[in-house]
């Protein structure tokens, strides 16, 4: 697709407008010379195939990767997707009563329950689906391009370059940020689908499908809601084609909106605010230092970004949330190097429209996760996913006027494309390399450890992954030192951000594992006073500890493991953790049909983990009904199969005890010997 | 000139394999990581 000459067609000239326009824009010159005869076309869609090929070999290596991150709070342990008739609760004020994840985001619920449904948790069909969203948003963005009159030569390579943009990684490589890649692909079909609409006599019935698709998009993420003024924007820059009557443009302006605020809506009466994380919530880094140092800091963020957007290094997993001085130099600077960009790109609006498209585009779509509204995080790689469109427009016509400059100075047409591919290569390099710090979470934690130290979640992270590790150690001279350096990482992260519970749950487990039940009691409890939300774990680990807790009564245990679980079973009735222990708490306070109910409940929410199973097992051992037992391990095959080999052997055991016991005559029928091939 | 593009776009394959293999940091297991220099 080498067009030569300056009077090429289809080269993304930076000023394009009506003037530059290709009488037919989708037939690039791909000739060595500048005389049509000698053109050779390559069809629209050879090349949009062709690269969504490239895009997608590129992002092949993401199908070995695990779930990390976010997944284990959206997808492992998120009971809701398994109960798909209670699907109900997701459209009532019941969703935020009821903790479901993500509540906030119905229309991303609704595609992880889909999903889970259809795949269940196999890490490889989750990133396959997150490959082919990626793909879906590419060929979404050329589409509307086409439609705005963009030239071959610049909707393919914003298309190269969108694709294999590195800042991308994290958005493409974790399953939890599904909803990025869905926000942008329903925002950019509904920019698609209102630009034919505003193209159409009869405007209405597409405009309705675009309102669908914005408040589909919004339902996602809201940050989606700025599609609409970047819409306006590009319609009313029109760099292509002469501009819509400004009362349509205006109208399916508004309609866009209108789903967007649809959605606020939503997400006022379900919350009573239009954020969803409270005012107190310390998570919110604007409510610990003010709106004012945030705001500072996110200038220089912003310019981060950029940096990182046209030259991809500094891209990191975890940013740690910090503030700054708007007297700061590299505030003054970071602002001052924003404001004349945008100045600019404003000045530019006339004369090259499409500068004016890239720099106000990016600003309009980067405005609702600019920490103007408190955010969780501060700063995410993923953030920028739907802002780099007008971004990659942008370096694309620039790469394309660079290489025309070249070519017709070097007298060698083949140069025209080499800025945009050296470009693509570049970011498509670092991207399949930023994307590996996403493919376990140790890989995933050690990474963000290296980049910031300072981080307190990445510290206590660390932390609770190297407890993990514990049980696969044996050896007492290994294992004290690996608590030590599990107690290193949690002091670390406690000094770095005492305010956070994170640091409290990685000394709580910590505890735990040194069997130092008091202290493992008093920092589960620290923990929860810190913690604004997702408490299910440090209630279960609360109601768990109390029955240890020495120097008490048994009386006083058992209300110290009440007074934890009962709450968090109403707070967190998705909870399959919260079950679960609510099932072993109850087995060992001997009230088997409340324990039965739970282990039961627990094994719905989330029927891949083995402990419930083991636990229900357990019990109906314990009630004398080993046949029971064995109809259950039938049942659940592929669960028991994957339980702890000792554990099962254990087990096995106890039923055949059981079975000796309370059904001879079921013995060879029912022991779980030998029922399946591969058991102990 | 279909034959000049796909090649590009190998090439490009390629080229972007060959990139990323110096972008990958790999780290060992977390329990296998040696900190007895470390700061900590």
């Amino acid at each position: 697709m080498a067009a030569a000459g300056e009077s090429a067609p289809g080269t993304g000239n930076l000023s394009s407008g009506p003037s530059d326009m290709s009488p037919e824009p989708d037939t690039p010159d791909l000739s060595s010379g500048p005389s049509p005869t000698q053109t050779v076309s390559l069809a629209p869609r050879v090349v949009l195939l062709a690269l969504l090929l490239l895009i997608a070999l590129v992002l092949l290596p993401q199908l070995g990767f695990g779930l990390v991150y976010d997944d284990g709070w959206t997808l492992v342990a998120n009971g809701f997707l398994r109960v798909p008739g209670e699907l109900g609760v997701l459209f009532s004020p019941e969703a935020v009563a009821r903790n479901i994840p993500d509540a906030v985001r119905p229309g991303l619920v609704l595609f992880d329950m889909l999903s889970y449904q259809l795949v269940g948790l196999d890490p490889r069909a989750h990133h396959a689906l997150s490959i082919l969203l990626h793909l879906g948003v590419c060929a979404a963005l050329a589409a509307w391009l086409r439609r705005l009159g963009a030239p071959l030569a610049l909707w393919a390579s914003s298309l190269a370059l969108f694709g294999l943009l590195a800042i991308h990684a994290e958005a493409i490589a974790v399953v939890s940020f599904h909803e990025d890649l869905l926000a942008a692909l329903l925002a950019v079909l509904a920019a698609l689908t209102a630009s034919a609409a505003v193209r159409r006599a009869r405007a209405w019935p597409l405009a309705l499908v675009a309102v669908l698709l914005s408040l589909g998009a919004c339902a996602m993420k809201q940050s989606a809601a700025a599609i609409a003024p970047l819409w306006l924007l590009t319609e009313a820059l029109a760099p292509w084609r002469a501009r819509r009557p400004w009362p349509r443009l205006l109208g399916l302006g508004l309609a866009l909106l209108l789903g967007a605020a649809a959605l606020i809506g939503f997400s006022w009466w379900l919350h009573g605010s239009i954020s969803p994380y409270g005012a107190e919530n310390l998570r919110l880094y604007a409510n610990r230092v003010g709106l004012a140092p945030v705001l500072a800091m996110s200038t220089q963020i912003h310019l981060g970004y950029l940096q990182q957007m046209v030259l991809p290094f500094g891209l990191a997993p975890e940013y740690s949330d910090r503030g700054a001085s708007w007297t700061d130099p590299a505030t003054l600077l970071a602002s001052a190097a924003l404001l004349a960009l945008l100045a600019y790109g404003i000045a530019c609006a006339r004369r090259r429209p499409l500068v004016t498209l890239a720099i106000a585009g990016a600003f309009i779509l980067a405005l609702p996760t600019s920490s103007l509204a408190a955010m969780p995080n501060m700063r995410a790689d993923r953030f920028m996913y739907l802002p780099s469109v007008p971004v990659c427009i942008g370096l694309a016509a620039l790469a394309l006027a660079l290489g025309r400059r070249l070519a017709a100075r070097l007298a060698r047409p083949g140069l025209l494309f080499a800025p945009i591919a050296a470009l693509a290569i570049l970011q498509g390099a670092v991207l399949v390399g930023t994307a590996f710090t996403y493919r376990s979470n140790n890989q995933l934690w050690a990474t963000a450890r290296r980049i910031d130290p300072g981080s307190a979640r990445a510290q206590a992270a660390t932390g609770e992954l190297l407890l993990a590790n514990l049980d696969q150690t044996s050896e007492a001279q290994r294992r004290d030192l690996l608590l030590t350096r599990v107690e290193t990482h949690c002091e670390i992260a406690e000094r770095h951000d005492p305010d956070y519970e994170l640091p409290q749950l990685c000394f709580a487990r910590l505890a735990a594992a040194r069997k130092d039940w008091r202290e493992a009691h008093r920092r589960f409890a620290a923990a929860l006073a810190l913690s604004p939300d997702r408490n299910a774990r440090i209630l279960a680990g609360l109601a768990q500890t109390s029955l240890d807790l020495p120097d008490h009564t048994e009386a006083d245990r058992r209300r110290f493991a009440l007074e934890a679980l009962e709450p968090g079973l109403v707070r967190y009735p998705y909870s399959p953790e919260l079950h679960e222990v609510a099932g072993q708490i109850f087995h060992r306070l001997g009230e088997p049909l409340r324990a039965l109910e739970h282990y039961r409940r627990a094994r719905i929410l989330a029927p891949e983990r083995g402990q419930p199973l083991l636990g229900e097992l357990s019990l109906l051992l314990d009630l004398g009904l080993p046949t029971a037992a064995h109809t259950l391990v039938a049942a659940h095959r592929q669960t028991w199969l994957a339980t702890d080999p000792i554990d099962r052997t254990a087990l096995i055991a106890r039923h055949r005890d059981a079975l000796r016991l309370f059904a001879p005559s079921m013995i060879l029928s029912a022991d779980l010997v030998g029922v399946f091939a591969n058991e102990p | 000139m279909n034959r000049k593009f796909f090649t590009l776009l190998a090439l490009a394959a390629l080229m972007i394999a060959a990139g990323s293999m110096a972008c990958v940091k790999t780290v060992e297991d977390l329990d296998r990581e040696d900190e007895t220099d470390s700061a900590t």
